[in-house]
């Protein structure tokens, strides 16, 4: 597979800063992936989002999109772009913000009153907005609206900046919906938000970044590795194994064992399938085993040194 | 297809300065202060120097402020013709409001039986025209420079320099100064017989650089939402 993105050795220092805001980051983003950032406040994940738009000028470094440079006219063409602290020309109105930026974006103006409405639909924008001045709109449905733009022209790269940001529920669910279709459509996402759940449903991978610099990459389709904590419950009853005997045989570490559910530490996904297994095979009736905390939690904690 | 683009962005520059109800009824009021003005004086006034810096101040600072740029900027739009577009909306609106005011001036004096012939009514606008182009390519510069609104006010603190410093800086630096900051062509100073063809060269070589100069340092802006 081609890579989409392809970062090599980005540097990019601030004038009056003391220490970079990109430290020589790498990084491989393959065509069609759903690639998301994490990482704490002022990590550089804007910064590496920034650059990757062209917006700002590397101090070292190369970035290819789609085997373009980042300010070159037709990758713009095929980009789009939800900034977290979106900005609008608040006089506009909604459906005219829309119409503005089809029109920026070099799209056919015959199609522009079709492909307007079904953006705003597809955004789930009340139709009773769509002509109220954008001052009028409330974070949700500015998120929305930011939405909307971003999508216009079906941009073959998409980067998203905490999308979800100030949205109420049934917009996350949208959103979520939006993020599933575009990646069946094989559209290349940068996926930047702290909410770790959202990450964790529609990424393919996740990269950790701190200081500057990429820690770690998490592959989210590949079966997990390293020692981690299940939480197992089942319904109350008799059972005359000994949950740590069971979870010894299969390798796994009880760390707490109460009447009704346990904490164990497993190795890997492997192991999590074996316990299960042998729980079942002595008889519990178990109703949940989950994770203590999602994979990216843990990555998140991790790279904190929490 | 690009001229579409550009037509946009003019339309709504003209939308955008001109719909602000400050700032459009200041214009208003200052128009009609001047057609008032006219018929106590007895002369047109010219309304150009406010008009200009009323609608042309922030043309692109403000749009760096606001944080609308980024944005923009990722779209397949070329940052020189962002740059034009802002200095043709800017002049064009202002030209328009001028040319009105000019008219209005002139229809006040005529029916007070002080008519102004034609000719310099059409000459006041064509200078009007000269100036409001020549400012605005100026605050278009500065404004690239500058956030919000303070390419106003760097003008208006250039323009008090020769007035204050033409003893010290000699009074020919001054003038080049002033026509820095000011440029304009006069219609019976520049189109007399024979042609002051250097009046013109100067006028547009002006403009032109101070174009370019928007250009260059629109290219080298960086833009980003990053805290950093």
């Amino acid at each position: 597979m081609s890579p989409g993105i392809e970062v090599q050795g980005l540097t990019k220092s601030y004038a009056r800063a003391k220490s970079p805001a990109l430290a020589g980051v790498s990084l491989e983003v393959h065509e069609g992936e759903v690639f998301g950032l994490v990482g704490p406040n002022g990590a550089g994940k804007t910064t590496f989002m920034g650059c990757l738009l062209g917006l700002l000028f590397p101090t070292a470094g190369s970035i290819r999109v789609g085997g373009r440079a980042p300010d070159d006219l037709e990758l713009r063409r095929a980009t789009g772009y939800l900034p977290e602290r979106l900005q609008f020309d608040r006089w506009m109105t909604g459906r005219g913000f829309l119409d503005f930026h089809h029109c920026l974006a070099g799209l056919r103006p015959s199609q522009r009153a079709g492909e307007v409405t079904a953006l705003l639909e597809r955004v789930g924008l009340e139709p009773a907005h769509w002509q109220s001045p954008i001052k009028k709109y409330s974070r949700g449905m500015l998120q929305r609206l930011g939405m909307a733009q971003a999508l216009l022209g079906e941009p073959r790269f998409l980067f998203l900046d905490e999308p979800a940001s100030g949205v109420d529920p049934a917009g996350v669910l949208a959103f979520r919906e939006i993020l599933t279709d575009l990646k069946q459509r094989g559209t290349t996402v940068i996926l930047n938000s702290h909410q770790l759940d959202q990450l964790e449903r529609v990424c393919d991978r996740v990269a950790y970044i701190e200081g500057g610099a990429i820690k770690q990459i998490e592959n989210l389709r590949q079966g997990e590795v390293g020692r981690r904590v299940l939480v197992v419950r089942w319904l109350a009853t008799d059972v005359a194994t000994a949950f740590e005997a069971i979870a010894s045989q299969v390798g796994a570490r009880a760390l707490e064992v109460a009447p009704e559910r346990a904490r164990v530490a497993i190795a890997d996904d492997a192991q999590a399938a074996a316990l299960l297994r042998a729980l079942h095979a002595a008889g519990y009736p178990v109703v949940e085993a989950a994770p203590e905390s999602g994979r990216l939690e843990r990555l998140f904690r991790k790279g904190e040194g929490a | 297809m690009s001229f579409a683009v550009l037509r946009a962005l003019i339309v709504a520059t003209w939308r955008e300065r001109l719909l602000r109800p400050l700032f459009g009824g200041l214009c208003l009021v200052f128009c009609f202060s001047e057609i008032s003005a006219a018929r106590l004086t007895h002369e047109l006034q010219d309304p150009v120097l406010i008009l200009t810096l009323l609608i042309g101040a922030g043309s692109v600072g403000k749009d760096v402020s606001s944080g609308v740029l980024p944005l923009l900027f990722t779209r397949p739009l070329v940052r020189s013709r962002y740059v034009l577009a802002k200095w043709l909306a800017v002049g064009s609106a202002v030209t328009v409001l001028t040319a009105l005011t000019l008219l209005g001036e002139a229809l006040v004096l005529a029916r007070a039986d002080l008519g102004v012939p034609r000719a310099e009514v059409t000459a006041a606008i064509f200078q009007s025209a000269s100036t409001v182009f020549g400012i605005s390519s100026v605050l278009v510069f500065f404004s690239v420079l500058l956030s919000s609104f303070a390419d106003a006010l760097l003008w208006i603190g250039l323009s008090v320099v020769p007035q204050i410093g033409h003893r010290f800086v000699g009074q020919r630096i001054a003038e080049e100064w002033q026509a820095f900051l000011y440029p304009s062509l006069e219609w019976s100073a520049t189109f007399d017989h024979p042609v002051a063809w250097f009046r013109v060269f100067s006028y547009f070589s002006t403009v032109t650089l101070c174009l370019c100069l928007a250009v260059l340092a629109v290219n080298r802006k960086e833009l980003s939402y990053a805290s950093g």
